[in-house]
């Protein structure tokens, strides 16, 4: 027997979904990282800026970044850097497919890859920036 | 009567009239069963039936994982209720719903028809651009070749993903996981010749672009096929098909070219 | 079961979509930004202002290295590389959070918004990046 459509019961979603499970919550926040990874664009431009005007604008951009409100911000805002890294190089070893002769990487060697170039990125940057060597 | 638990079990009557606006609701009707370490929730919901209450109405067949009949929202997780154990949740009373972001027909039984014109509309079957002989025997493949797509081949339609799927909830239109994840499953065949024949419904606006990777369809797929991951890579198909179409438009429409059609009983 | 198929989804609106064209940057940032963006947080907003602050003699000393790094050309595509990347990163994520949190009839508008900002604030980067003569470099922050 056919289904009377008319007679259908249609629920609506919970707008609130993302609090009903803890991966929904997560999948927001990891979404949201996104307004600090532009807030870092941002000053990196300032810092820039700065440079480019002289020791003593480097100075005052020194001075502010290391105000403790903004000394507090860019603590959240690391905090949020790294969770984008993190889920980022998690869901990366579920979407790249490599391929090694006829069978595919696993995820975990891909996921690995992903975290030890991340080390090595940061470490050469780092290096760079502060001439420890 | 020995250690009980209780399920709360949603109820919708098609028959019974729609309130003074016209809107129509469900409860839900809360009974109590024998509690046996060994059921799961399907088998109280056919005690409930046989014992209980025969007006229930709720899909099942294999009772094994296998069929894809019974996946029903189950304390809000979108499960196989043959493989949901009471005991993951006895003594608390175990609360089941039919599938969220489906339409109800009665009780826990959804109505299906959006899914399957969305299923049909990825053309989930082998596309050759010349059919072979049937005297030639079967298309043969390595088993790198096979592993390309062996996880997205395995799903069984029972639309837990599409349940989990906030985007499927509020985007009526949106292809949704399963779908798609079949359409990429014949792309990455070997066999299959029917990639542009998919574009036009998985490259589009209501296909693959409407998901924002929130990944519940994979958490809760009963059989590991990981929809999530097939609609990403399928994006990354998409971007470099668009990019190469911009930069080499001859070449992609030999891709194009017109193809045969199903084989026969050729899909697997 | 009913079968008309001319209702079905994505049958009515089947040409392929440009959304790659945005997909593209944002995964591109969106990988940049995963590799990059910890250390230079780290870096510029933490141990550069902190050891300055301890040691006032290392802002010329620092200023120098940053000197070296904003006015090499490989630093300046780095650094506008990354900055584009990270603005069409989260024009494309911040749009679709504003879609599921519920705004999902008003996807095109926020998408104008969203993509409109990341392409200014690309501008505005190029702008302060490369040398040209709108740059002030002036106390322009």
């Amino acid at each position: 027997m056919p289904v009377d459509r008319s007679k259908l019961l249609h629920r609506k979603q919970n707008p609130t979904w993302y609090l009903e499970n803890h991966r929904y919550s997560i999948f927001m926040l990891r979404e949201m990282s996104a307004v600090f990874v532009a807030l870092a664009a941002v000053a990196t431009i300032m810092m820039v800026l700065a440079v480019k005007a002289g020791p003593a604008e480097w100075e005052r951009f020194l001075g502010l970044m290391a105000h403790p409100g903004m000394l507090a911000l860019s603590g959240v805002a690391l905090a949020f850097a790294i969770l984008h890294s993190v889920t980022w190089f998690l869901l990366a070893g579920k979407v790249l497919v490599i391929r090694k002769g006829e069978m595919k990487v696993p995820a975990e060697a891909i996921i690995g890859g992903h975290f030890a170039g991340w080390l090595a990125v940061s470490v050469v940057i780092a290096v760079l920036v502060l001439r420890v060597l | 009567m020995a250690e009980t638990t209780k399920l709360e079990v949603f109820r919708y009557d098609p028959d019974a009239p729609p309130g003074p606006d016209g809107t129509r609701e469900g409860r839900f009707q809360t009974y109590e069963v024998p509690f046996n370490k060994d059921w799961v929730v399907l088998d109280a919901l056919n005690y409930i039936k046989d014992q209980l209450d025969g007006t229930l109405s709720h899909r099942w067949s294999c009772r094994m994982g296998v069929c894809g009949s019974c996946g029903m929202m189950v304390n809000g997780a979108a499960r196989l209720t043959c493989n949901a154990f009471l005991r993951e949740w006895h003594p608390e009373p175990i609360r089941v719903e039919p599938l969220t972001n489906f339409p109800v027909v009665r009780d826990l039984v959804v109505d299906m028809t959006g899914f399957m014109e969305k299923l049909q509309a990825v053309h989930p079957y082998l596309i050759r651009k010349e059919q072979g002989k049937l005297e030639d025997g079967e298309y043969k493949q390595l088993p790198g070749e096979l592993a390309a797509y062996k996880q997205f081949s395995m799903c069984i339609n029972c639309l837990c993903c599409y349940a989990a799927c906030p985007v499927a909830g509020f985007e009526e239109n949106f292809i949704g996981p399963a779908a798609l994840a079949l359409g990429h499953r014949y792309n990455l065949d070997s066999r299959d010749d029917g990639f542009a024949e998919r574009r036009d419904v998985m490259f589009s606006h209501d296909a693959i672009w409407q998901c924002t990777f929130i990944g519940e369809c994979s958490e809760v797929c009963p059989k590991k096929v990981d929809p999530a991951a097939a609609i990403q890579q399928a994006k990354i198909e998409a971007t470099k098909d668009w990019f190469l179409s911009k930069i080499l438009p001859r070449a992609m429409e030999r891709t194009a070219s017109a193809p045969v059609g199903p084989r026969e009983g050729g899909a697997s | 079961m009913s079968t008309t198929t001319a209702e079905a989804p994505g049958r009515h609106a089947p040409a392929i979509s440009p959304e790659p064209l945005l997909w593209g940057p944002f995964s591109g940032g969106g990988m940049a930004a995963a590799m990059l963006i910890p250390i230079h947080i780290i870096l510029m907003c933490f141990v550069l202002p902190l050891a300055v602050k301890a040691d006032a003699d290392q802002t010329l000393s620092t200023f120098e290295t940053m000197q070296l790094i904003v006015e090499n050309p490989i630093g300046m595509v780095y650094l506008f590389g990354l900055c584009a990347g990270c603005f069409f990163h989260a024009a494309h994520r911040i749009r679709f959070v504003i879609v599921d949190f519920g705004l999902h009839g008003l996807n095109t508008p926020i998408a104008v918004i969203c993509y409109g900002l990341a392409t200014i604030g690309s501008a505005a980067a190029a702008v302060a990046i490369f040398p040209n003569p709108l740059n002030p470099l002036g106390t322009a922050y």
